[in-house]
């Protein structure tokens, strides 16, 4: 592409939306598949139509002054969905609004808010979001509308944010004058709720607690937040207040239940939109296979930037979406080379990505909304509520992990009456590969579901230090579900705790009698506070990053490649006891990937049955699987027929386990290609775990039945494993790293195809078991939701595989074959249909009964689950 | 494993070995009954009662003719005056319409205060188990202090305490703006009873003790040069050297035997709580008496100097820190005495005597007092030459000083060309090149100079 400046943006919506459609026929059109220069295959287009706006009257009662700040700004009349958050709570109830970006959330908070504070002085309200950087965007959009109220008569609105960045002699005003604390759950935690008695008018007069991008709070993050919460609730009690909560959140599938599970409070759930939408071409493409045979696709990259010069040609404005911060530098840098404006003009083609200092981001952000920016490429960091305009294109390069995340990024682009579109962009990984093949799954199955679990031991415990801190308990109190349903009853967890003499018993109530500050040992970001740190040696010692204690042999073992903000390092030194890696700036095309050995042992089976269970339940639908349009109605259908070739198949069951696990070696991966470069060994200490999970067991029968041998046999459940885990995430709404995987005490790598050893899989059992475990101490609740969905999960598993034009594995399916083996592909699919089509009889697998056919570990355990009759099959004894 | 033996393994850390306990494990199981007669008995105390319960009190007197080390128990008194504006110009002024109408001695008192408490972090967990307060009566030192028997009894204690400090003019602290009043703050709020505190003025010992002293107990040599080091920050809490055990050594040769370090004091007050035996609990009031003492010698050594100035400094390091503190209260006319006596004194580091004078020659130059001011920086350059970091930096200051006082004051363009010259040769980076500036501009006036005198 030679260098031109680019053609003035088209400023005409009817010149412009006619350019859109030509962009978007161009790619739709691009049709040789192989060859050399082959082209993106663009598996589905889809027009999502325009909607017209409904509108609202304001509620009767609405405070004058308040009505008159809002026709200062143009607004005459409420979107219905900001009327009712409105009205709800006026009468006092909880609310979750879901609705897509830019349909006017905060009205939804700040008209309530502000109507109750000019009604009472009094009143006070506390805004939580998860980044500083959010807190300061609102803060000037509430700033605006409460100077527009004062103008119209109201009294002085005080409106601050209350975080890291304040100073500490600003602090003492704020917790005096601010009507309105904007803050983030960390600072609540650690600054605010510790000093309650100093926020005390705060407290006495709290009656709005705001969470804004509630979906953010899932996983650890979550499980934080819901006790911190439990602890905010302590202390209203403590002044006599009882504020009403107002959630907001993008499109997840259980946001009620979220809300729920975050505040222990019942919500009214918000989430018909009434504002207007434009009109929307969403494409998903493929970049074409380059090496059939090991299934290796063209990069990405260049195909989200061929992408992105389609619509920069035709004078359209566009966000493109990296998935990390080393992948918008290269963007920025290709579509920069394709278009070097005159010498001297501004850029037109920005970076945006965390890191960069705060003026130039805003500058940015100025940028987009004026027109002067054309192109932004930008990590997550804009995938948040950052007021950034309207822009006319949104592409992304690689799937967002999420249903949820995509929508949000897809918002970006087109807002109230405009045409736009949304790209994605797959890459080679598992499930890039999936969501491109499977567009129906995407775009008419419900988005994830938002897992959180406030009882996870090693967090419950970490608050009720800080909750005594903060307030003595009562020996009669309670806290959170305290008790039910296999939690963890806080006075346990006191008397535990006074052992250890953090607390103290007397007068009927504990008190805090320790030294310490508890909340400074609490990082809500992760489960334990023990991490190591990454110090960079490049020059002088300078500590760069840190990393949770469980995961830091694998990310840190010597020779690791260690990556931050784009930038590689190696590791030179671990000093394991010291919780400290040494490492050292390099510049190199690989990184590295753990080999972990890892071996599950059951302790304690909470749910076992044969049938494939609720399958079709609603909270778990099954997508239609398609290239195309087709309608959402078949759904119910097919899943029930789904259900009954499931029903009778494999074994599920999920429980306590007992993890122990030991990096044994690593092997170094090529950027892009994922080509397995070389290896080496390692010798660190084991690491230990008490976890959750969910696991499946492939009955003798299926075994015995596959016309292979052993070693086939094996590769094929290591396969299946392989894309198991990579579903699981897809369904669970996680991270990679939130998951871990296991067989039957064996490892997933057969290193000794790479000259390592050690890590080999012993002979697999009669029945294996594949672990799909939550990889933090404690479980973060994701086997129930798996052992759920279990059938859904067999079935995306067989869809991804059979779909992928691999011929016998690849990165995207069961993984590259030099890893796997040459039949893994075929023998998993085979076992999967074998499991789905129920080829053994029902009355064979009860005799199996779970347990019997782990190795001594898990025999040893089978004593404690007998109560539970195998006749049970199919109840879940909860 | 049981729930209960799994929060065990979580509470105390899977890596932790065995430890020893140094207090009774508290099962859960019994509650320690806290006999508040008996402990009463046990610290020579008495339990009072108000509204709220019952608080214990713990009353001592040091006679006025005892002597804390050196230093005379009558000779701690601190009066509430402007001497204490001095040391601290913040303070406000007395407001004597209080103390004329008071016909209670009670009001218009001078309280000092510490605190013991059960951490050091501040929140609404950390709880002050005993709040000490002292106050000069016919010359002697009462002390009385406050204990908290019991969590549950801590309105109690603070309705005792609150009486107390409704009768205070002046509160004496030793780093009590910083930890000891939002400590009592925030109990109040805690249990949203009304603060008396508000309204009280409240000298802060701490701050000017390092003014004073920082460089006599710091153990370190390395100072700061004075315009760019900002020498009396006082960011660091308690920063090395200037505690106030250190101070009570140095200052009044006060050795302390058998003292309870600092951080094993709360763990002693919850073994109290758990076991409910009081006994080691007395070495932690003593400790707190002997810090109230203290607070009272020092900050009656501090009013001392500044009432008498030069005659009681001990040395010229003293002396030139008095100067500092006159002259951030405004008192010029002592500041310079304090840097005169300081630059003269035959016994006095370079260093010291450097600073002096560089001090007194700023504040001269600000108030005009230019002739005397280039006495300052000609003594400076008198100084006997020693090797030294920021006798070097001070002779360059002086001698560029004295540049300007010759080309601007005196119009002596020649002498100032001299000096500049000498500045060129010592300086180095920037300094070199606005020494080059001003040689050309003295060259110009030289010439112009020349050329009026031979037109007149």
């Amino acid at each position: 592409m030679p260098s031109n400046a680019l053609p003035a943006l088209a400023g005409d919506p009817l010149k412009k939306d006619q350019l859109l459609q030509q962009a978007v026929a161009r790619l739709g059109a691009s049709p040789k598949p192989g060859g050399p220069d082959a082209e993106a295959i663009v598996t589905a287009t889809r027009r999502l139509p325009a909607v017209a706006a409904s509108y609202a009257p304001f509620p009767e009662q609405t405070d004058p002054r308040l009505r008159a700040a809002l026709a200062a700004r143009g607004i005459d009349q409420l979107y219905t969905h900001q009327a009712e958050a409105f009205e709800q709570v006026l009468a006092g109830r909880n609310v979750v609004t879901i609705t897509p970006t830019a349909s006017g959330k905060t009205l939804c908070y700040n008209a309530p808010v502000l109507d109750a504070i000019l009604k009472d002085p009094s009143t006070r309200a506390l805004y939580l979001f998860p980044t500083k950087a959010l807190a300061q965007d609102q803060l000037a959009e509430l700033h605006a509308l409460a100077e527009l109220a004062i103008q119209h008569g109201a009294p002085e609105i005080g409106v601050f944010t209350y975080d890291g960045d304040t100073p500490s002699d600003a602090r003492r005003a704020i917790r005096g004058k601010a009507h309105v604390v904007l803050s983030n759950p960390d600072m609540l935690h650690s600054g605010i709720l510790p000093h309650h008695p100093r926020w005390a008018k705060l407290f006495e007069n709290l009656k709005f607690v705001v969470i804004d991008e509630l979906h953010a709070y899932r996983g650890v993050f979550g499980s934080h937040l819901s006790n911190i919460m439990r602890r905010l609730r302590r202390v209203c009690r403590h002044y006599g207040s009882d504020p009403v909560f107002i959630c907001s959140s993008a499109t997840i599938a259980n946001p009620r239940e979220l809300a729920e599970g975050l505040t222990e409070r019942s919500f009214e759930l918000i989430d018909r939109s009434g504002a207007p939408r434009g009109e929307k071409f969403f494409l998903f493409v493929n970049p074409p296979v380059v090496n059939a045979q090991l299934g290796i696709r063209r990069s990405y990259l260049s195909e989200a930037r061929r992408v992105a010069l389609e619509f920069l040609k035709n004078k359209l404005q566009l966000i493109l979406f990296a998935q990390s911060r080393l992948a918008t530098e290269i963007l920025t840098t290709y579509l920069k080379d394709a278009y070097q404006g005159p010498p001297g003009a501004s850029d037109v083609i920005r970076g945006y990505r965390g890191g960069y200092l705060p003026n130039r981001r805003r500058e940015i952000e100025r940028g987009l909304r004026d027109g002067d920016v054309r192109a932004v490429v930008s990590t997550n960091a804009l995938e948040l509520g950052i007021d950034i305009g309207a822009l006319d294109v949104s592409v992304m390069a690689g799937y967002p992990g999420t249903i949820a995340a995509t929508w949000q990024r897809a918002g970006r682009a087109g807002r109230r009456s405009t045409r736009s579109a949304a790209v994605l962009v797959a890459s080679s990984a598992p499930i890039d590969q999936f969501i491109i093949r499977h567009p129906s799954y995407f775009f008419d199955a419900s988005p994830e579901h938002a897992l959180i679990n406030p009882d996870n031991l090693h967090i419950l415990l970490d608050h009720v230090k800080c909750a005594a801190f903060e307030l003595p308990f009562t020996t009669e109190e309670s806290f959170g579900l305290d008790g039910t349903t296999g939690t963890a009853a806080v006075q346990d967890v006191l008397a535990v705790l006074g052992e250890e003499g953090f607390v103290h018993a007397a007068d009927g109530q504990w008190n805090w009698t320790h030294e310490s500050y508890p909340a400074d040992a609490v990082s809500l970001r992760s489960v334990s506070s023990d991490n190591f740190v990454v110090v960079d040696t490049t020059h002088g010692e300078r500590v760069i990053a840190e990393t949770d204690f469980t995961s830091g042999p694998a990310m840190l073992h010597e020779k690791a490649i260690y990556m931050v903000e784009g930038q590689l390092f190696q590791v030179e030194r671990l000093d394991f006891d010291g919780r400290k890696a040494y490492v050292r700036a390099v510049d190199c095309d690989y990184y590295t990937d753990a080999i972990t050995y890892t071996k599950v042992t059951i302790l304690d089976t909470f749910a076992s049955d044969a049938a494939a269970g609720p399958i079709a339940d609603d909270r778990y639908p099954i997508a239609e699987e398609s290239g195309s349009e087709l309608p959402a109605t078949n759904i119910g259908h097919r899943s029930s027929d789904l259900e009954h070739r499931v029903a009778a198949a494999s074994l599920r069951s999920h429980g306590e386990v007992h993890v122990v696990s030991r990096v044994v070696g690593f092997k170094k991966i090529k950027f892009y290609t994922n080509e397995n470069v070389g290896s080496g060994e390692l010798d660190l200490p084991e690491q230990q775990m008490h976890t959750s999970s969910y696991w499946l067991t492939i009955p003798s029968a299926v075994m015995g039945a596959l016309p292979y041998g052993g070693d086939d046999r094996r590769d094929g459940v290591i396969g299946l494993a392989f894309a198991m885990r990579h579903v699981a995430q897809l369904l669970l709404m996680c991270d990679g790293g939130d998951i871990g995987l296991s067989i039957d005490g064996g490892s997933l790598e057969r290193v000794t195809r790479t000259g390592g050893k050690g890590g080999v899989p012993e002979a697999l059992q009669v029945e294996p078991n594949i672990f799909i475990y939550d990889n933090y101490p404690g479980g973060i609740g994701f086997s129930r939701p798996l052992f759920d969905m279990h059938g859904a999960l067999l079935d995306r598993t067989r869809e991804l595989i059979a779909g992928c034009p691999c011929e016998s594995g690849c990165p995207s399916c069961v993984g590259p074959e030099g890893n796997t083996g040459p039949r893994a592909k075929a023998v998993a699919l085979e076992i999967l249909e074998r499991l789905l089509s129920g080829s053994c009889e029902r009355a064979q697998r009860v005799s199996h009964a779970h347990g019997a056919g782990h190795g001594a570990p898990a025999s040893a355990h089978v004593g404690e689950s007998e109560g539970r009759s195998p006749s049970d099959e199919g109840e879940i004894p909860f | 494993m049981d729930l209960k033996s799994r929060l065990r393994s979580i509470v105390g850390g899977p890596q932790r070995a065995a430890r020893e306990l140094t207090y009774e494990p508290d099962t859960g199981r019994y509650e320690a009954s806290i006999d508040l007669d008996r402990v009463a008995d046990v610290l020579g105390g008495r339990v009072v009662s108000n509204g709220y319960g019952r608080a214990l009190i713990v009353d001592r007197r040091y006679e006025s003719d005892r002597f804390h080390g050196t230093r005379r128990v009558g000779d701690c008194d601190v009066a509430d005056g402007e001497l204490l504006r001095l040391l601290d110009p913040g303070l406000p002024p007395r407001d004597l319409t209080i103390g004329a109408c008071g016909d209670d001695d009670r009001h218009g008192r001078t309280l000092f205060v510490d605190l013991e408490t059960t951490g050091l972090s501040g929140g609404a967990g950390t709880v002050a188990f005993l709040v000490g307060v002292g106050w000069f009566d016919l010359g002697a030192f009462q002390v009385r202090q406050f204990l908290l028997t019991s969590y549950a009894s801590e309105r109690a204690l603070l309705c005792a305490v609150a009486e107390c400090f409704d009768a205070a003019a002046l509160l004496v602290t030793y780093n009590g703006k910083t930890f000891d009043v939002p400590v009592m703050e925030t109990r109040w709020l805690f249990h949203r009873m009304p603060m008396p505190l508000e309204s009280v003025r409240h000298f802060d010992m701490l701050h000017p003790a390092r003014r004073l002293w920082r460089a006599r107990v710091s153990d370190s040599q390395t100072q700061t040069w004075p315009e760019t080091g900002n020498a009396g920050s006082p960011s660091t809490a308690l920063g090395a050297g200037c505690r106030l055990t250190t101070l009570e050594r140095v200052l009044c040769d006060v050795t302390r035997v058998g003292d309870v370090p600092g951080m094993e004091i709360p763990s002693r007050y919850f073994r109290f709580l758990r076991t409910g035996d009081a006994r080691p609990l007395e070495a932690v009031l003593e400790h707190n008496r002997l810090d109230l003492i203290s607070l009272a010698a020092v900050a009656s050594r501090a009013v001392e100097l500044v009432e008498h100035g030069t005659d009681r400094c001990r040395d010229a390091a003293e002396a030139l820190a008095l100067g500092k503190v006159y002259e951030r209260a405004g008192s010029i006319d002592r500041a310079l005495a304090c840097f005169d006596h300081a630059a003269g004194d035959r016994r006095a580091h370079v260093d010291v005597a450097g600073e002096a004078l560089y001090r007194r020659g700023v504040r001269l130059r600000r108030d005009r007092r230019f002739v005397e001011a280039a006495d300052a920086w000609r003594a400076i350059l008198a100084l006997p030459a020693k090797r030294s970091r920021i006798l070097t930096a001070l002779r360059q200051y002086a001698v560029e000083a004295l540049a300007v006082h010759h080309e601007h004051r005196e119009k002596d363009y020649e002498g100032a060309r001299e000096l500049a010259q000498q500045l060129l040769d010592d300086a180095m980076f920037e300094d070199r090149d606005r020494a080059r500036h001003r040689i050309a501009r003295l060259d110009r006036k030289i010439a112009s100079n020349d050329n009026s005198q031979l037109f007149a």
